[in-house]
């Protein structure tokens, strides 16, 4: 259409402000986009850290901090539970699997937790995804420990390694170090993207013998501590765990279960879904997306108005220009609908060029997002929330061209065919 | 037949205190290449802007052929304009950012009667611009031409199309002499083969010797000057 070419070629004599507008378009359209596409996987990331199981179980407290100690390394626990209680709910009639938990003891700012097979047998993350070995394979003897990608990434660990834990849970170095019995790197575990991959994992019985001769939280003296090579398996027991993952042999056991273990008489527990305490987290941490969204849509509007600036400053340099088209016999409204057509044009091309530059960015970046941050961009590129700032975009500018239309039009009127000024 | 015909025609703008514009009785016949002078200032390219159907008059009958103008409704008057006048200006008469071809296109473009009047618009143009000696210029950016060359161009735009009435208003105020005969010939030359009246607006009296006829603004309209 001859009209469509003419907006063009005049958008083109402007080509300068043009592109700029365009492109504060393209800006805002992309940082939308891109900050919706950021949050839906991190959520995506957040809830997907465990899946398959049905119930987590650690002493009484609330239902945060137990999500929060046991799949996001936050926190800690205030109590240990027995590992009779344990054993008790692990050969229950309704449940069908259950991995211990154990925490305590750290690594240079990492978690230390203990464990057993099962572990790497029936924890699932990512829908129904199992933990894999990029190198070795799980613990097994007292001095093994199987390494998160993270950790072993940040201090370049390698297959048979000897690593020092220290005692307690600190951010960074320790302060009491489980020196005299080091581990050994058995196994190192492949990059999930969760919270997995910044703890160690070593055996239930390791987590003991480290402790062997420690008293009442306190280091051995001298005298009492025991070397690495004299400690035996049969010695070590078992005797608390902190927390349990379990899994019903059918869903509709768990919330029975959960009640059941909740009103435990020996022992004061707390039993949370995982989905449930998840989805309430999230929420908590809605209003964080409710103002990057907020700041997305000021950019929008922001945009919106230098389209409007850039098209009522080219009214004047233009006048002669309306004339000529009007002494060919455009009426005032055709001149207004020129207007309207350069700015949904010039909307149009920025929101295409916002799209096309959000998505290679998110191409370009997707390694360092998924592997770095553990932002896994699964799902759609553009999201709801993304197809209605572009669409509403499109619309409003358009309808920003109105207001210069209108004055171009009033103008038309005035102006006749010759230009006073 | 007149090609213009005015009946009591007043007009004045909203600010003006007595008639712009106050003709009683005058007609241009069709086909006359017609001459109108004024002092600056007395109201001719108003009179222009009635006939092309942009001002529209107060009291009076305006017609155009066997249009009544004065009866139209402002989309009516567009549409009457875009279709069967040409309109050419005294300077600056061109869209910039369009080439010489495109110019000259655009009123072919703004009016499906007059592109469905000319068989082949694209030869027809090139036709046009040779006659006019700008063949060479066809596809050059118009901001690349002297002044002579755009009136050229603007002339051919409002010659195609086949306008049975041109207004001219001060085509040729920037060129000299010898270039203003050689425009207006052109004018004539084409004008007649169309058979269209011409209407030429100029306070420039060394150039009415080439009309049919010549009129004084102050003659036919009795409002201030
Ligand atoms: N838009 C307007 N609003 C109010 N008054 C106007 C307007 N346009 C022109 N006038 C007045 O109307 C009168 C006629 O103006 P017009 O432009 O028709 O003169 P002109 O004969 O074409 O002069 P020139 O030879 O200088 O082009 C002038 O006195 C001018 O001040
Ligand atoms: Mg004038």
């Amino acid at each position: 259409m001859f009209f469509l070419h003419l907006a063009w070629k005049s958008l083109w004599n402007r080509k300068i402000t043009s592109l700029l507008t365009v492109l504060s378009v393209a800006l805002s359209i992309a940082l939308v986009l891109s900050v919706d596409r950021a949050k839906r996987a991190s959520e995506e990331g957040f809830t997907s850290t465990i899946s398959g199981t049905d119930l987590i179980v650690g002493a009484r407290s609330g239902p945060l901090n137990l999500l929060l100690y046991t799949v996001f390394n936050m926190g800690n626990a205030t109590n240990n539970i027995s590992i009779e209680t344990y054993n008790y709910f692990k050969s229950h009639p309704a449940v069908e699997w259950t991995i211990p938990y154990s925490l305590g003891d750290s690594h240079r700012g990492f978690r230390v937790v203990g464990t057993d097979d099962s572990f790497y047998e029936h924890y699932r993350f990512r829908k129904d995804r199992q933990l894999e070995f990029a190198e070795g394979a799980k613990a097994q003897g007292i001095w093994d420990v199987v390494l998160g990608a993270d950790v072993a990434e940040k201090w370049n660990y390698q297959l048979g390694q000897k690593v020092v834990i220290a005692h307690g849970i600190t951010k960074g170095e320790g302060i009491l170090f489980h020196d005299d019995k080091p581990f050994r790197v058995s196994g190192i575990l492949k990059k999930t993207g969760t919270a997995l991959d910044r703890s160690l994992y070593i055996t239930l019985a390791g987590l003991e013998a480290v402790h062997i001769d420690w008293s009442n939280g306190a280091q051995p003296t001298r005298e009492s501590a025991i070397p690495q090579d004299q400690v035996r398996a049969e010695d070590l027991k078992t005797t608390q765990i902190t927390s349990f993952f379990l899994r019903t042999k059918s869903r509709i056991e768990t919330l029975r279960l959960q009640r059941e273990i909740n009103t435990y008489e020996n022992e004061a527990l707390s039993a949370i879904i995982p989905g449930v305490t998840l989805g309430e987290l999230w929420r908590g941490l809605e209003f964080v997306e409710a103002v990057l969204i907020a700041i997305g849509w000021l950019v929008i509007f922001v945009g919106l108005v230098t389209l409007l600036i850039a098209l009522l400053t080219s009214l004047n340099e233009r006048r002669r220009e309306m004339s000529i088209l009007r002494s060919l016999g455009a009426s005032p409204m055709k001149l207004a609908s020129l207007l309207v057509a350069e700015s949904f044009l010039l909307s149009a091309l920025g929101v295409l060029a916002g799209v096309v530059s959000h998505v290679f960015s998110f191409w370009l970046l997707k390694d360092f997002l998924e592997n770095q941050l553990g932002l896994y961009l699964t799902g759609a590129w553009i999201g709801s929330q993304g197809w209605l700032a572009m669409s509403m975009t499109v619309v409003l500018g358009a309808l920003v061209g109105f207001l210069p239309a209108v004055q171009a039009q009033r103008r038309a009127l005035k102006d006749g065919l010759s230009v006073k000024t | 037949m007149a090609a213009i015909l005015l009946k009591n025609l007043q007009f004045k703008y909203p600010s003006s205190k007595t008639w712009v514009v106050d003709i009683k009785d005058w007609q241009v016949p069709a086909g006359e290449m017609c001459f109108l002078s004024g002092p600056s200032g007395c109201g001719k390219s108003t009179l222009l802007e009635i006939l092309a159907g942009i001002q529209k008059e107060q009291a009076g009958e305006v017609w155009i052929g066997t249009t009544e103008m004065s009866r139209l409704s402002p989309q009516e008057r567009d549409r009457f304009r875009a279709d069967h006048l040409g309109y050419v200006f005294q300077s600056f008469n061109l869209i910039p950012y369009l080439n010489v071809f495109e110019n000259v296109q655009l009123a072919l473009e703004m009016s499906p009667h007059k592109k469905q009047k000319v068989a082949s618009p694209r030869a027809k143009i090139d036709e046009l611009l040779r006659s006019l000696g700008m063949s060479d210029f066809r596809d050059r950016a118009v901001t690349e031409l002297s002044i002579g060359q755009q009136q050229r161009v603007a002339l051919a735009r409002a010659l195609i199309g086949e306008p049975e009435l041109i207004l001219a208003d001060e085509p040729t105020s920037a060129l000299d002499y010898d270039h203003r005969e050689k425009f207006l010939q052109l004018l004539f030359q084409e004008a007649r083969k169309l058979k269209s009246t011409v209407l030429f607006v100029s306070h420039d009296r060394t150039l009415e010797k080439l009309f049919d006829r010549t009129v004084a603004f102050s003659e036919i309209s009795k409002g201030r000057t």
